[in-house]
């Protein structure tokens, strides 16, 4: 829910606003005591007194790590030098949940407060979104898409090692956030999987890719067998309280207004290596941008308001991501053409195409396919924005098996992330595609 | 061969910290790496375990903010250079122990050689929380990898699903202001006692040992209630089990714990890390001390 176009600037009182923010919650750089700030980068390692303890605390590899300089910005496993993971990670279930009530872009610009003159459908390419009218919440729609990635995988949830929530929104039993117990462990508990470890992870709409990211590890060292990474996003109402306070284009909650519900569940599992699978997860945090856009409860209205810097973080998205994409192909060891289909976080379909241009500049070539544009039929359902985009197309029948699919995460943070996977034939035949 | 707590270092609520987890966190993280010596840039993952944040923040992850202000590669990415991730996880008193399993993952497969686990809460105030239970307090853990056979082994976790009966905390509307607000049975620590038990059970018998191999529990939650019933459960000395100084820690309580037992076990002692709480989850891990993990409450 973080790009939403290039056309989506702030305002100068959006923009206080923003800064106030900022101020209330970037403080502490101020509130460090004398002597507590690391050294900078440039200079060489303090040695003070407690450099024997560290070293006394520093074993064999650490040691050696020390010593070894990182080159790759992405946190990523190594391709060499490092232990040979004796598994892969496949994908063995998809699912999804969609609310039955489709918002259109027009309905919904028709309950603004104001008469903003913003014809949102043609900046962003939504032409509706999927709602809850309130049959559903984060827990039901998570729920829904976990039964759904077991039912198409074909294995039990008893078999389920770990089942890890990765929503911002955590809604349930109507507007209420719920902080604890985890999300996780209640949709472990409704759907049997009470033997999987469980616990949320956080990171905006980058949230189910960071899952898998952890998840993979697991899987490729033996660690764990089978995980569900799951996530259930009842986050329309933000656009319902956005749709009481933007007055303009340059409104910092129109982002709000692309919002859309979805639940996702990606079923993960070890296979031996050299199978169909996940070839690459990489991620990294640019932190300098990690407030430009932020969600929380705000006011008298329910569940929460989010104020985004769209200009800023698609500037930030747009200056970094080819980098980070070129290293990902150097490490994998493929081009940009080899990529059959890429799958970055729907935002708005302008937004995609413009960025995908870039790109093809940036490499001189494009992935086989055009990027996958989801965001027109469901809007931006944020964390779940990649999994409902890759049922798309597997229901579409575009995948085939072993072509390589990429899925960019984008998201405040400003985290950027690139899986690159492949499906096995076994999973696209369970979507109807088989060659 | 396992993930080691390099250093361990603690915050509580000042007067300009109580209501902001941000900056419990941020404090408690840069003076982890300045008493380990370590520069802000060599962290290559960031977690943040912590739960209760400024605004009842929910995006984007804490851990992000935390990254920023303590400068750990923040800038643009560019080429010869690594960066640093950062993400949120949430288990409540188990977090930081979910945190160190993702660590040791991260560590075991050298993706990362240098993580930071931070954990931190603190009352949102003005109005946004009701009865906050839990002291401002926040930790900073730095962990990296020892290919001897010190540092976290397996870790065993156990479900006794109770629909949050045993406690909850929502942020929900109350007369027209999103409130955050907690309930707690009678029971909780009881019930957290019996899960914590059968995690460490499960966790000694998977190592083939028994606690008479065992130096100390470090456990969490703090409260006396939790740490006698765990003594009941386990047959084990109340005395040697070891917790937060503080009772109303919550998501640092590990972490605090941890801190106060590297002061008491022996270099090379072997500690069982303990950890239960809403859901109810309990997880348990077999941890071999050091020769002496440096630790320093601020």
């Amino acid at each position: 829910m973080d790009l939403v176009s290039t056309h989506l600037f702030g305002t100068i009182a959006d923009t206080a606003h923003h800064l106030l923010l900022h101020d209330e919650m970037g403080t502490s750089k101020r509130n460090v005591p004398d002597g507590a700030t690391a050294p900078p980068r440039d200079q060489p390692r303090v040695e003070g007194p407690c450099d024997d303890d560290r070293n006394a605390l520093t074993f064999g590899r650490s040691a050696t790590h020390d010593s070894r300089m990182r080159t790759q910005w992405l946190v990523e496993e190594p391709s060499s030098g490092g232990p040979a993971a004796p598994f892969r990670t496949r994908v063995a279930g998809a699912g999804r949940c969609l609310p039955t009530t489709r918002l259109t872009t027009d309905d919904l610009m028709s309950t603004t407060r104001h008469h903003t003159h913003i014809d949102l459908e043609r900046l962003t390419g939504i032409h509706e979104r999927r709602v809850s009218v309130g049959e559903d919440d984060s827990y039901s729609l998570a729920t829904a898409a976990a039964v759904d990635a077991l039912h198409r995988a074909q294995r039990e949830a008893a078999s389920l090692d770990a089942v890890i929530s990765c929503s911002i929104t955590k809604l349930r039993d109507g507007l209420t956030q719920q902080m604890e117990p985890t999300m996780s462990s209640a949709v472990a508990h409704a759907i049997g999987a009470d033997q999987a470890m469980t616990f949320d992870l956080s990171n905006a709409c980058a949230g189910m890719l960071t899952g898998v990211t952890v998840a993979n590890n697991w899987i490729r060292q033996g660690s764990i067998e089978r995980a569900l990474v799951v996530s259930g996003e009842y986050i329309s109402q933000l656009g319902q309280n956005a749709a009481r306070h933007i007055r303009n284009i340059m409104s910092k909650e129109l982002a709000s207004l692309t919002l859309g519900d979805a639940g996702a569940a990606l079923l993960l599992e070890r296979a031996p290596t050299g199978s169909e699978g996940i070839k690459f997860a990489g991620f990294t945090t640019v932190a300098d941008y990690s407030r430009l856009c932020l969600a929380y409860p705000k006011g008298h209205e329910p569940a929460a308001r989010m104020f985004t810097d769209a200009r800023g973080i698609h500037r930030a998205a747009m200056a970094n991501t080819p980098l980070l994409l070129h290293e990902v192909l150097d490490t994998v060891g493929i081009s940009l053409h080899d990529i059959d289909h890429v799958i970055t976080h729907q935002t708005s379909a302008r937004a995609i195409r413009k960025g995908m241009a870039k790109m093809s500049a940036y490499f001189g070539e494009s992935p086989r396919h055009d990027a996958v544009i989801t965001v027109d039929r469901y809007g931006n359902t944020a964390s779940t924005t990649h999994t409902v985009a890759l049922i798309e197309e597997l229901e579409s029948r575009h995948i085939r098996p072993g072509e390589t699919v990429a899925l960019i995460a984008l998201a405040s943070g400003l985290e950027i992330g690139i899986v690159l996977l492949t499906l096995d034939e076994e999973l696209v035949e369970r979507y109807g595609h088989s060659d | 061969m396992g993930t080691v707590i390099e250093q361990v270092s603690l915050t509580d609520g000042g007067w300009r910290t109580h209501h902001s987890a941000l900056r419990l966190a941020v404090n408690a993280a840069k003076h982890c790496l300045h008493e380990a010596g370590r520069n802000a840039h060599d962290v290559d993952l960031l977690i943040n375990a912590g739960i209760y944040r400024d605004r009842n923040l929910a995006e984007p992850a804490l851990a992000a903010m935390i990254q920023e202000d303590i400068g750990a590669n923040p800038e643009d990415p560019h080429e010869q250079a690594h960066g640093t991730f950062s993400f949120d996880v949430s288990n409540g008193s188990c977090g930081v122990l979910t945190a160190l399993q993702i660590v040791d993952g991260f560590l075991k497969s050298r993706a990362i050689d240098l993580a930071l686990v931070v954990a931190s809460d603190a009352d949102p105030g003005h109005g946004m929380s009701e009865d906050f239970p839990f002291s401002p307090a926040g930790a900073a853990l730095l962990c990296d990898w020892s290919d001897d056979a010190r540092g976290v082994e397996r870790i065993h976790w156990i479900n006794i699903p109770d629909e949050g009966e045993s406690f909850s905390a929502t942020v929900g509307l109350l007369d027209g202001r999103n409130v955050l607000r907690f309930a707690e049975s009678e029971k909780a620590d009881e019930l957290f006692a019996a899960a914590a038990a059968q995690a460490a059970e499960a966790c000694l018998h998977a190592s083939a040992l028994t606690l008479d191999d065992i130096d100390a529990i470090v456990a969490a939650p703090a409260h006396s209630g939790f740490r006698a019933a765990l003594s009941a459960h386990m047959g084990f000395s109340e005395t040697q089990i070891i917790v937060a100084e503080d009772q109303r820690t919550h998501t640092a309580s590990l972490a605090a714990a941890f801190d106060r037992a590297s002061a008491q076990i022996r270099p090379g002692g072997r500690v069982l890390l303990v950890a239960a709480g809403a859901g109810i989850t309990a997880g348990a891990a077999l941890y071999r001390m050091p020769d002496g993990t440096a630790s320093r409450q601020r």
